[in-house]
């Protein structure tokens, strides 16, 4: 892969900049993976070992991630963007037969951030059941989610769901109700949001 | 104490609160009672400076002035149990109680949740959320039970509710009284309001108050309606 391919990856979001960045490959094959990117373009790769695979990616740069889950076995991959600067993620899940998965991405994102999230299921692989969820909660944000559904194969099913978590003025008025503020709810939110 | 004074409020040139002056002793029960819009909800909601109308006049909390403080700030003091609560899916409960509880005890809670007929798992969930009518109610009096405020304010409270939950509401709303709390109530069911002990009743009628006294008044208006007044 170079940077032309991530030119036609991300399309319109793609910045010149990074024709300059340095390409890093990395294979992950833990189940807890904490990733603070630097200004590169990563391309990570992660086998499955475990029910369940954690992912915290906590970015303080400009970067690409393209990452790859090899979805072999059945998991519950739990990712979490904590975004400070630019970022552009290309999640591939990448599902074999006879799987059952749930993927649950949280984006807290404070600046901009650029998610293609595409469920591939192959012809082959057969009886497959996928779901990626994914919920944003945006600080004066802008996400821009694209996530694709590639089922190739009759028998298998692939799902996708997002949600933005917000609190309306009449939530907002029952929690100041119960003595909490803005700033309280505010912090309690993003306290939950970004358990895994 | 809870006092009062003077208090009007105004929704452009109309009066929807009508110099209302009012004295709520610590340890006794309130009613506060009139037809639909005569302002009860509104004189509540005046009381947690929750209003965008027009406001004169003050209310003062244990010599405080708390007129123009926040709404978060009044409920560290006052808790007003809403006739429509509301369901937030995103905070489960129990995040938001060990936030606002001062000595979060899971078990207590957990306990008199099961007492009160709360699903089991009413902490797991969000606040309200996927609760019905019957099951909020319940979530407000456990509320009222653990916050420990000064006042209380239940505003229809029974109103739909079953006839085991209103023997749990009796006992602790007389449980709370004799902490010395204030407890005020806003009802309409004339049998839940025979059957509480209530200290004094305040009708309250197109935004004025038109009598404070016993309850003795409850029976005049089931006979005689309003009119009366």
């Amino acid at each position: 892969m170079d940077s032309q391919y991530f030119k036609d990856l991300f399309r319109k979001y793609y910045d010149k900049e990074f024709d300059r960045y340095n390409i890093i490959e990395n294979i992950y094959n833990t189940e807890n993976i904490n990733i603070n990117p630097g200004n590169n373009i990563y391309i990570n790769k992660f086998y499955i070992n475990s029910e369940n695979l954690n992912i915290i990616i906590n970015n303080q740069n400009k970067a690409i991630l393209y990452n790859e889950f090899i979805v072999n076995k059945n998991v519950n991959i739990n990712f979490l963007l904590d975004n400070n600067k630019e970022i552009y993620i290309y999640n591939l899940y990448n599902i074999y037969s006879n799987i059952n998965s749930k993927f649950d991405e949280k984006i807290y994102n404070k600046n901009k951030a650029v998610i293609i999230s595409r469920i591939y299921i192959p012809h082959n692989s057969e009886n497959s059941d996928a779901r990626l969820n994914q919920i944003v909660y945006d600080e004066n944000g802008i996400s821009i989610l694209l996530p694709i559904l590639d089922v190739f194969n009759k028998k298998s099913r692939g799902f996708h769901g997002s949600k933005t978590l917000k609190l309306n003025n009449k939530e907002i008025e029952y929690l100041n109700y119960l003595s909490l503020s803005k700033e309280d709810i505010k912090n309690i939110l993003i306290k939950e949001f970004l358990k895994i | 104490m809870l006092k009062i004074e003077n208090l009007s409020i105004y929704s452009e040139d109309k009066k929807i609160l009508n110099n209302i002056n009012l004295d709520f002793e610590n340890g006794k029960i309130y009613l506060i009672f009139g037809p639909n819009g005569s302002g009860k909800t509104t004189l509540s909601k005046a009381i947690l400076n929750d209003i965008n109308y027009r406001k004169e006049g003050r209310i003062i909390l244990n010599d405080i002035d708390i007129t123009n403080m926040k709404t978060e700030e009044i409920a560290k003091y006052i808790y007003y149990s809403f006739q429509n609560p509301i369901e937030i899916e995103n905070i489960k409960t129990r995040t938001i109680l060990m936030n606002i509880l001062k000595n979060y005890n899971e078990e207590n809670i957990k306990k008199i949740g099961q007492e009160l007929g709360l699903p089991d798992n009413f902490l797991d969930r969000g606040i309200n959320h996927n609760l019905s009518g019957g099951e909020k109610k319940r979530l407000s009096l456990l509320l009222s039970i653990l916050l420990n405020r000064d006042v209380i304010i239940f505003d229809e409270i029974d109103s739909g509710s079953d006839i085991e939950f209103m023997e749990k509401l009796k006992y602790y709303i007389n449980k709370l009284k004799n902490e010395g709390k204030i407890i005020i109530i806003i009802s309409h069911n004339m049998k839940f309001i025979k059957d509480i002990n209530i200290d004094v009743v305040m009708i309250l009628l197109n935004g004025e108050i038109k009598y404070i006294g016993s309850k003795e008044i409850i029976n005049k208006i089931e006979e005689h309606g309003f009119s009366i007044f």
